[in-house]
């Protein structure tokens, strides 16, 4: 009984982590242009493709692990959201959030059809962080896997705190998406700091992608579920608030995972709609208001 | 009114379309035209949400789902004939889009496309986990509604002949509706609801039931068209509930000119064969549509008919004749008393009291957030005091929306005029009047008679402002409040816009101006009223007020006025 | 030298005109605030004192007329370039980033390695006392007076060769706006170029070397500040503007 408690835990808070990153980078996209990457879901999942393909390089027998495939899982992913900006972002600079809304849109779905296209849509499992093998704490038989996966979430997470609030260059990209145009006035080159954001949404979500794809497999059909959960977890957080949306990202993930335990995944999804739903209707602008900057 | 050439050009190909593919009578082709035009009507509802109300909705697609289911289970499980079921598939998803109109409308754009996304999802899930929609099998065996299916290898697919007519009969039945929805000055009022929400409540104009009426038209299209595949293809799935509907119905949205109903069918003809010719990338085809859907939103922002429209532009409207209103307007007075409001901890208006007897002009006056539009804000009914009352003829103002409150006879300039897109000036202005003859009358009475016949979007900025003014003059105003309407104006034109308040005045009407120079107000206005940090400093004749120390500290400076 | 219009130093603005939209918001106005001096703009509400500092800043694109700071061009020049050649902005309702602290915020502004950043927020917190004892403060929680500080230390940090303040004292107690107008002294005593936009016609005076005039988006009268206090026709062409 403890013990499942205790495994129910570990796996909320490993699937948290994993969200909070997905959340993170759609929030950095939203803070760097004010408008919703559709296809950051499919980022995630394009991430997860290239780390069971980056995994298989080698000979069949010698499988890498997921911590030595991450690093260029972030580079490959890095360079992809590049790519996204320079064809759904840039040439939309000075049209309405909506339009960059629906580019994203058809980038998501080129990606996800396009992944379908080439591999086949069946799911395909990712490669283990480190190995296969139990750790056994004060009786409780918890693998190393969840527990890397908690431990690279979180030094992932703690990576984009450190990037963010103690560099210079972190506090310069949150100011340019506090204020673009004043930001550009005193100096900071907005065009970089929006183009840094896509890569590091991008890397982040193909991170979260490497980190779900041996537990929870990856299939090309996957982003739509996961951008939808960081865009929810965007409302639960506050528009464009950076760690509300990853604080509410976790507070999804737990939620899921103790509904899923005491009813169903099925029972789980649907609460969530239903009370996402709930909150836009008596809350019209999210459960904590907009971020400060978007107001000032 | 006899159609246009754009409309013709449109009719032209669709007759040559259907004439070809009729002519063909290949069964293959038939099926792909009948699902051209199931997606048309699907897309020329969406249309009137996604272009007419400027509502990014991802339901549309879960619409034409729980339009096939709608129709399947009524004919599967209680036994009732297809027409039946088709009327079910209309109003089903129509009375889910009224119930989710007003929740939805009232978000930020970027909740409105979470919202509507939260309820495809649920949609989906009922679809593929409820008994009553077949589970993750879906419903087999739903009658078709007109001819046998046709088999095409192993394949039971579409209904030949008598299916395309009927799809086509109503594609064309939809463009109707949708052409009727915009008629008769509502295509102008629907695009000050989207373009000047602000503007639009001061003209009179309720956004509640437009929203209402326009979410559940494109339900019921949505279903209608949901409902005509399901007939179609005797199966119902949770796949007509996916994501790849919505994505089908917004790209052909796009390609086809955001808000219009033939640019839909358009961008349903060129965009749903599309996979028949990409059979070889089985899903494949999803990112052809990716690709055109970003090309276009990059390329041809304004899609297939804005581009037919730069060629063919609509027609301006007939100008009605000038006529002088000959009638006198009685005027009501305005009052207000003791106004406070406050935003976050900053007091913007502490107690303020004036009054604006009809028939008379008075201008207010003050600093950089003084809080001279805050007031105008309270009395038009944008904002809500937190204290104080407001008359407008003895009618205290306080309950009333701010939409009733131009039916009472209160009218109201901006400083910054919002203006629709795409309408003529007569249309922009008459969205409050009457009629046109009154509308062109409030030209005449700014000047701007000679550019009734004109694009909006032709007109300068201060001529944009003189726009404003005549459309709050077309709603007949017994009381005017005006937001710096000499703004921005050279000298002959301020001469001109002084003259025409005291004409205005003369007639009866109560003016409220608000400005910042006394120049302008100085021979204009009866009485002025100075505001200082949310207060009345002073008020008087303009002699009087120009004299106040007070007021030339407050302009001048305690370094002059000392 | 080649008389190519510019002034030497400190700002010139030369013939500027701001279209918005297709319609004349400004100009043609020319202005020169000299190094060390401060350049009063008055004027109503709309009539261009904002838009000329913007233009200035690179927030409004200038559609005829040059701008030069120095020896440089740089009426075509994107925001961030003219920050770093000299150009400082604090803005009409000051646009802090609420949540960056003070000292982060003077951070992002300062040009130059750790070190030598470090050093200028000393220096600025030097000068700012009131922000030293809030340098860890987010700066949407600071009052007022001390918001529109840490807005001119933020433009100051760099050493701007031209400064553009905004309407720095809307908003403020009178005590606080004289603490903004000393500061403003100050800046200019040590070498900056200050072109000031102003409301409080009495503080500006008190100020400035010189006072504009704007009245719709033209240029009414530009007089040495001793010239114009006390003289009627000043005074009319404030109350008419």
């Amino acid at each position: 009984m403890i013990e499942a408690a205790a495994q129910l835990a570990v796996n909320a808070i490993a699937l948290g982590a994993i969200y909070a990153l997905v959340a993170l980078g759609f929030v950095l996209v939203i803070g760097a242009v004010g408008a919703v990457n559709f296809g950051h879901g499919e980022l995630v999942m394009l991430g997860g493709m290239v780390a069971v393909g980056a995994a298989t390089l080698l000979p069949a027998d010698t499988a890498l692990p997921g911590l030595v495939v991450l690093p260029a899982v972030l580079a490959v992913m890095a360079v992809a959201g590049l790519v996204v900006a320079a064809v759904a972002y840039a040439p939309l600079r000075r049209a309405p959030p909506t339009s960059v809304f629906i580019a994203t849109i058809a980038v998501g779905l080129i990606v996800q059809h396009g992944v379908t296209a080439g591999i086949g849509p069946e799911p395909r499992r990712g490669p283990p962080l480190v190995d296969g093998g139990v750790v056994d704490i004060a009786g409780i038989g918890l693998s190393h896997q969840q527990l890397a996966t908690i431990a690279a979430a979180a030094a992932l997470i703690l990576a984009v705190h450190v990037l963010l609030q103690r560099t210079r260059f972190g506090r310069r990209l949150r100011a340019a998406a506090q204020d673009p145009e004043m930001a550009r006035a005193i100096g900071i080159p907005v065009p970089i700091t929006i183009a840094v954001s896509f890569a590091l949404a991008a890397a982040l979500a193909g991170a979260a992608g490497l980190l779900l794809s041996n537990q929870y497999l990856v299939t090309p059909t996957d982003g739509g579920m996961l951008m939808l959960k960081a865009y929810i977890a965007t409302v639960i957080g506050g528009w464009g608030r950076i760690w509300g949306a990853a604080l509410g990202a976790f507070a999804i993930a737990v939620f899921e995972t103790l509904v899923a335990a005491a009813a169903s995944y099925l029972v789980a999804e649907a609460l969530l709609y239903v009370g996402v739903l709930a909150v836009l209707a008596f809350r019209p602008r999210g459960l904590f208001g907009e971020a400060a900057g978007r107001r000032a | 009114m006899a159609p246009d050439r754009r409309t013709l050009v449109y009719l032209a190909a669709l007759v040559l379309g259907l004439g070809a593919v009729v002519g063909l009578g290949d069964a293959y082709v038939l099926r792909v035209a009948t699902l051209v035009g199931i997606y048309a009507i699907a897309a020329i509802g969406y249309q009137l949400v996604f272009g007419r109300l400027g509502l990014l909705s991802l339901a549309q697609g879960a619409l034409f789902g729980i339009g096939a289911y709608a129709s399947a289970i009524m004919c599967l499980e209680l036994g009732l004939p297809a027409p039946i079921g088709l009327l079910a598939a209309m109003l089903v998803p129509a009375a889910v889009g009224a119930l989710v109109a007003l929740p939805i409308a009232r978000l930020e754009s970027h909740y409105v496309a979470l919202a509507t996304l939260g309820l495809a999802q649920l949609a989906l899930l009922a679809a593929t986990n409820l008994e009553i929609t077949g589970g993750a099998n879906g419903l087999y065996g739903v009658p078709p509604i007109a001819g046998g299916p046709v088999q095409i290898g192993p394949l039971s697919v579409g209904n030949g002949l008598p299916m395309l007519a009927l799809v086509w009969a109503l594609v064309l039945a939809a463009l109707l509706v949708s052409r009727w929805v915009l008629s008769g000055g509502r295509l102008a009022r629907l695009a000050t609801i989207r373009d000047a929400p602000h503007a639009a409540l001061t003209l009179g104009l309720n956004p509640v039931p437009a929203r209402l009426a326009l979410f559940a038209v494109a339900g019921g299209f949505g279903g209608l068209a949901g409902g005509l595949q399901a007939h179609g293809l005797g199966v119902v799935s949770p796949a007509v509930t996916g994501f790849e509907v919505m994505v089908t119905i917004l790209t052909i949205a796009v390609v086809g000119g955001r808000g219009s109903a033939l640019g839909a069918v358009a961008g349903a003809a060129l965009l749903v064969p599309l996979p028949e010719f990409m059979r070889f990338l089985e899903g494949g085809y999803l990112v052809a549509y990716g690709v055109v859907l970003l090309a276009a939103i990059v390329l041809v922002p304004r899609g297939l008919d804005g581009r037919l429209r730069d060629r063919l532009p609509r027609r301006p409207p007939r100008l009605p004749e000038i006529a002088r209103p000959s009638v006198r307007r009685r005027g009501k007075a305005l009052i207000v008393d003791g106004l406070r409001k406050r935003f976050g901890g900053v007091t913007a208006l502490d107690g303020v009291s004036f009054s604006v007897p009809a028939g008379t002009v008075v201008g207010l006056i003050g600093a950089n957030g003084s809080g001279k539009t805050t007031a105008l804000n309270l009395i038009s009914g944008l904002e809500t005091p937190d204290g104080g009352q407001i008359r407008l003829g003895g009618v205290p103002l306080g309950d009333r929306a701010a939409h009733h409150r131009s039916v009472l006879g209160l009218g109201r300039g901006f400083q910054h005029p919002e203006v629709p897109e795409g309408l003529f000036v007569l249309e922009a202005v008459a969205v409050g009047a009457a009629d046109r003859t009154v509308a062109m009358a409030a030209l005449d009475g700014v000047g701007l008679a000679g550019r009734a016949a004109d694009p909006v979007a032709a007109l300068g900025a201060a001529e944009l402002r003189r726009l404003d003014l005549a459309r709050a003059l077309a709603t007949g105003p017994e009381a005017l409040i005006l937001d710096e309407p000499a703004a921005g104006l050279t000298g002959d034109e301020r001469a001109a816009l002084a003259a025409l308040l005291r004409r205005l005045a003369t007639e009866g009407l109560a003016v409220l101006v608000v400005d910042h120079g006394m120049d302008f107000l100085m021979p204009l206005a009866d009485r002025i009223v100075c505001l200082d940090a949310g207060k009345v400093l002073a008020a008087g004749t303009p002699e009087e007020v120009r004299r106040n120390p007070a007021v030339v500290a407050a302009y001048l400076g305690q370094g002059v006025a000392a | 030298m080649i008389d190519d219009g510019s002034q030497g130093d400190g700002l010139s603005v030369r013939d500027v005109e701001v279209r918005i939209a297709g319609s004349t918001v400004l100009g043609p106005v020319s202005v020169v605030v000299e190094p060390g001096s401060v350049v009063a703009v008055l004027g109503a509400n709309g009539a261009g004192k904002s838009t000329l500092l913007r233009a200035v800043a690179g927030a409004d694109p200038v559609a005829r007329g040059r701008i030069w700071v120095g020896e440089a061009e740089i009426s075509d020049w994107p925001p961030e370039r003219r920050a770093r050649a000299g150009v400082g902005w604090v803005p009409e309702g000051r646009r802090l980033f609420p949540g960056l602290t003070v000292e982060e915020t003077l951070d992002v502004a300062a040009p130059g390695n750790a070190a030598a950043r470090t050093a200028r927020i000393d220096a600025m917190l030097d000068r700012f006392p009131v922000l030293a004892d809030r340098r860890h403060e987010t700066a949407w929680r600071l009052s007022g007076g001390q918001q529109q500080m840490l807005a001119i230390a933020r433009a100051v940090i760099a050493e701007p060769v031209v400064l553009l303040l905004d309407e720095p004292s809307l908003g403020l107690a009178p005590v606080v706006r004289d603490q903004v107008f000393e500061s403003v002294r100050g800046l200019a005593a040590a070498g900056t170029a200050v072109l000031l936009a102003e409301q409080d016609t009495g503080r500006a005076l008190a100020v400035a070397d010189r006072v504009v005039v704007l009245s719709r988006g033209r240029l009414l009268l530009d007089w040495p500040t001793e010239v114009a206090v006390g003289n009627p026709d000043f005074e009319q062409a404030l109350i008419g503007a």
